[in-house]
C-alpha cells in the first residue's frame, strides 16, 4: 500500500508531512507518496536529522490510498489527523473585542461582562465524517 | 480555599523555572524526546493527535472566581479560546505550543495552580465530591483530607515512580458523589459509634480495561491515621505491583491476583508498625488545614418573594431548578449545577467567554467559588435561593442553562478520536447525536435519572462501565464500532455494566441507545422506578431481546 511520511513538529505539535518538494508541510495533499514501505524507507531515515535537529518528533509511515480523485488517508484516525477534529469545538474566532480582552486580562476589565448567547458565535453541530476507506 | 503559602508558592515557582530550563533546552536540541517525554509528562504536558495538550490540576474540583478567570485567559492568549473539563475535576488545554507551556505554568502559579501530579506514574490530583463543604447530606468536608493527601504526595520521592499510576478519590457525605469505589483507594468519611469521625478506606477499584470494585479493607480509620495508612497501602504497591506488565500494573490486579484478605493482612501489619511514627496528623495541623476550607459565612435571607414569583410563572425556570440544584446545609442556599451539556454540545467543553462568565456569576453569587465535578460540569456551591433567579438569567445568557443535570443528555464523554493518540473510535460525536436525539423534549424528563458514559478506547476515561448505559468505542476492520453495557454505577450501589453483546456501527448506535431506553419505558413498573433500579430488577435478557431479537 502507498505510504506517506508524517511526524509532529517539536515547537507546537502540529501534523507535518514530507512534501514532494522535500520539506515538511502541514498540507497532507503536498505529501510525497512512496509506493510502499520499502520504497519509503530511506526517506524515513533521513528524518532522523530533522528529529536530531529538534524540528519534529515521532516521524512514521502513514497508509495512503491514490484515487483519480486525489489521495486519501486509510485509516480514520489519519484522516482526522490530516483534516482536524471532525466536530465543531467551540469559539474559533475571538468573541470580545481585543481592547475588551486586554482590559480582563490586564484585571481592569468590567466585573460584569456582557457575553454573547452561545448560539451567537457558534454553529449548531456539524459532524463531518472524513473521506476514509472503510473496507 | 486553600491558599498557597510561601513552601508552595516556592516550590511551584522552582519547578516552573526547572521546566522552561527543560523545554528551552528541548528546543535548541540540547535534550533529546527520550529524555524530555517524562519530563513533560510530569509537567501535564502530552503529544495528541493534533498538537500539545496541558492538562492542569484543579485539586478536588475547587476553583476560585479568580482562577477560572485565568483559565479563561489563558484559552484565549495561548489556546482556541476553549477548554475541556474531564472526569478527574482536571481542565485540558488542546492546542497550545510547546515554547508557550512554560508561559502558561507560570500563569497558573500566580493563581496557586500547576499541572504536576497530571500524568506520570505518581499519585495523581487527589478528586473528591464537588457538593463538598456545602452538600445537606456531609458528615464532613472532604477536601481538608484531599488537601492534606495532596501536600504529602507532591512529588513524593518514593511514590514518583510507582509501578503505574494512582488515584485516590474522598467522599464526605453519605451519597457517594465521587465514584470512591473504582479508585485504587477510596476514602468514605463515615462517623463511629463513639461519634468519632473517620474513614472507611477502599482498595483496588479501577475502569480501564479491567473494571474492578474496590474492597472495603477498613470500617474506620481515625483522621490521625490517614497518612500512616496511605504510606501503608502504597508502600506495599510500590514493592509488590507488578512492573512487568503495565496492563497489570495498577493495584487493582494486585488485589484482584493476591486476594483482598491477604493484601489487608499485609497492609496492617505494615501500618501496625509504623503507626506512630512520623506520619501521625496532629489535630492542630488537621484544624489549621481545614480552617481553609472553612464554609463562607452564609447569612439568613429571609423570604424570597421574587424567586417564589419566578417559580409560579416560569415553568422553564421551574424546571432548572428542579434538575439542577440541590439542597444546601444551610437553609435558604442552594447548590447549583452548571451542565456543560448543551443540547448537541461537546460534553465539558467551556469557552473562554463561557468561564468568565461562570467567574462573574460565582463572583456575584456564590462567594467566588466553583466547583468541577467528574460528570465533566461546573457548580455553583453558595447560591441563596432569593439569588437563583439571577443565577439562571446569567447562565441562559450564557447558553447555559440546559436543565438536564442526571438525565441522559448530561453525558459524560472522554475528548476521544477526535483528539487523543490513544483513542480507537470518536466518542465526542456519538455523545452530540444522542443529545440532539432526546434533548429539549418531554421525553427526556420523562425518562427521568438515566447516565450515559462514553469512552473512546479501552482505557475507559469516560469511566463507560459505570455508566447506566455504557458506550465503549472501539476499532474494528477499520471502521468504529461501539459496544454496549447496562447497568453500571459509580455511585454508592457501585457496579460495573454488563455487555449487552456484539457491537454497533457508528450509524446504528443511537438507535440502539433508544432501542434500550424504549425497552426501560415499557417495563419499568412505574416513572419512580428509573432506569438502573428496573435494570437491577429485571436484568439484560429484555434488553438483549429488544436490541437482538430472541435468535
Amino acid at each position: 500500500m502507498p505510504k506517506i511520511i508524517s511526524a509532529n513538529r517539536l515547537a507546537d505539535g502540529r501534523v507535518v508531512y514530507v512534501g514532494r518538494d522535500g520539506d515538511w508541510s502541514e498540507i497532507f495533499a503536498k505529501a510525497k507518496v512512496f509506493a510502499n514501505e520499502a520504497a519509503a524507507d530511506p526517506a524515513l531515515s533521513k528524518t532522523r536529522d530533522d528529529v536530531n535537529a529538534g524540528l519534529i518528533v515521532d516521524p512514521n509511515l502513514v497508509e495512503v490510498v491514490e484515487e483519480a480523485s486525489g489521495m486519501r488517508a486509510a485509516t480514520l484516525r489519519e484522516a482526522i489527523r490530516a483534516a482536524g477534529p471532525t466536530i465543531d469545538f467551540l469559539a474559533r474566532k475571538p468573541i470580545f473585542d481585543n481592547a475588551l480582552v486586554t482590559r480582563l486580562e490586564t484585571g481592569n476589565g468590567p466585573e460584569t461582562v456582557a457575553v454573547k448567547r452561545r448560539e451567537d458565535f457558534r454553529s449548531p453541530a456539524r459532524i463531518r465524517t472524513p473521506a476514509i476507506i472503510s473496507s | 480555599m486553600y491558599r498557597y503559602d510561601e513552601f508552595d508558592r516556592d516550590f511551584v515557582a522552582a519547578r516552573v523555572a526547572q521546566f522552561r530550563d527543560q523545554v528551552d533546552r528541548r528546543l535548541s536540541g540540547k535534550l533529546d524526546e527520550e529524555k524530555f517525554k517524562p519530563l513533560r509528562l510530569m509537567n501535564g504536558v502530552y503529544l495528541q493527535l493534533h498538537a500539545y495538550m496541558l492538562r492542569i490540576a484543579i485539586p478536588y474540583g475547587t476553583l476560585s472566581s479568580h482562577q477560572l478567570r485565568r483559565l479563561a485567559l489563558i484559552a484565549r492568549r495561548y489556546d482556541k479560546g476553549y477548554g475541556h473539563f474531564t472526569t478527574r475535576q482536571n481542565i485540558q488545554f488542546n492546542w497550545p505550543a510547546l515554547k508557550d507551556c512554560p508561559a502558561i505554568l507560570e500563569e497558573l502559579a500566580e493563581v496557586d495552580m500547576h499541572a504536576i501530579q497530571t500524568s506520570g506514574n505518581c499519585i495523581r490530583n487527589v478528586t473528591a465530591d464537588q457538593f463538598a463543604g456545602a452538600a445537606a447530606d456531609e458528615i464532613e468536608d472532604p477536601r481538608p483530607y484531599a488537601e492534606i493527601l495532596r501536600q504529602w504526595s507532591s512529588l513524593h520521592p518514593e511514590y514518583s515512580y510507582l509501578p503505574r499510576k494512582f488515584k485516590i478519590a474522598v467522599n464526605g457525605a453519605s451519597s457517594d458523589r465521587a465514584a470512591i469505589r473504582v479508585h485504587d483507594i477510596g476514602l468514605q468519611i463515615v462517623k463511629n459509634d463513639k461519634g468519632e469521625v473517620g474513614f472507611t478506606v477502599y482498595v483496588g477499584g479501577g475502569l480501564g480495561r479491567t473494571p474492578l470494585i474496590g474492597h472495603k479493607i477498613r470500617d474506620f480509620l481515625p483522621k490521625r491515621d490517614l497518612l500512616a495508612y496511605a504510606n501503608a497501602i502504597l508502600r506495599i504497591y510500590n514493592l509488590e505491583g507488578r512492573r512487568d506488565n503495565k496492563y497489570k500494573a495498577r493495584i487493582k490486579v494486585l488485589v484482584h491476583e493476591k486476594g483482598a484478605q491477604a493484601l489487608r493482612e499485609e497492609i496492617e501489619a505494615e501500618f501496625t508498625k509504623y503507626r506512630d511514627a512520623t506520619l501521625t496528623l496532629p489535630e492542630a495541623e488537621i484544624d489549621r488545614i481545614r480552617a481553609y476550607f472553612a464554609p463562607p459565612a452564609l447569612p439568613g435571607r429571609g423570604p424570597a418573594p421574587h424567586y417564589e414569583k419566578r417559580k409560579a410563572t416560569d415553568p422553564a425556570f421551574t424546571r432548572f431548578v428542579a434538575q439542577n440544584v440541590v439542597a444546601h446545609k444551610v437553609p435558604g442556599y442552594g447548590i447549583v449545577t452548571i451542565a456543560l451539556k448543551p443540547i448537541g454540545g461537546i460534553p465539558g467543553d467551556a469557552s473562554a467567554e463561557e468561564m468568565d462568565g461562570i467567574a462573574n456569576l460565582a463572583a456575584e453569587f456564590s462567594y467566588g467559588e466553583i466547583r468541577v465535578s467528574h460528570e465533566q460540569n461546573l457548580v455553583l456551591p453558595h447560591v441563596a435561593q432569593a439569588d437563583l433567579p439571577a443565577v439562571y438569567d446569567g447562565l441562559t445568557a450564557l447558553g447555559l442553562a440546559t436543565a438536564n443535570v442526571g438525565l441522559i443528555t448530561d453525558i459524560i464523554s472522554c475528548p476521544g478520536l477526535d483528539y487523543c493518540a490513544l483513542a480507537t473510535a470518536r466518542s465526542i460525536p456519538i455523545a452530540q447525536r444522542i443529545s440532539e436525539r432526546f434533548g429539549e423534549r418531554a421525553l427526556e424528563r420523562e425518562i427521568g435519572e438515566l447516565k450515559i458514559n462514553i469512552s473512546g478506547c479501552i482505557n475507559a476515561c469516560g469511566h463507560h462501565h459505570v455508566g447506566h448505559i455504557g458506550i465503549l468505542g472501539l476499532e474494528k476492520s477499520g471502521t468504529e464500532a461501539y459496544q454496549m453495557t447496562l447497568g453500571g454505577s459509580a455511585d454508592e450501589s457501585c457496579s460495573v455494566g454488563t455487555l449487552t453483546g456484539p457491537g454497533f456501527s457508528s450509524e446504528e448506535i443511537v438507535d440502539a441507545v433508544e432501542t434500550v431506553v424504549n425497552t426501560y419505558l415499557k417495563l419499568r413498573k412505574d416513572s419512580s422506578e428509573d432506569f438502573l433500579s428496573a435494570y437491577r430488577r429485571v436484568g439484560m435478557a429484555p434488553f438483549k431481546e429488544s436490541l437482538y431479537g430472541q435468535g
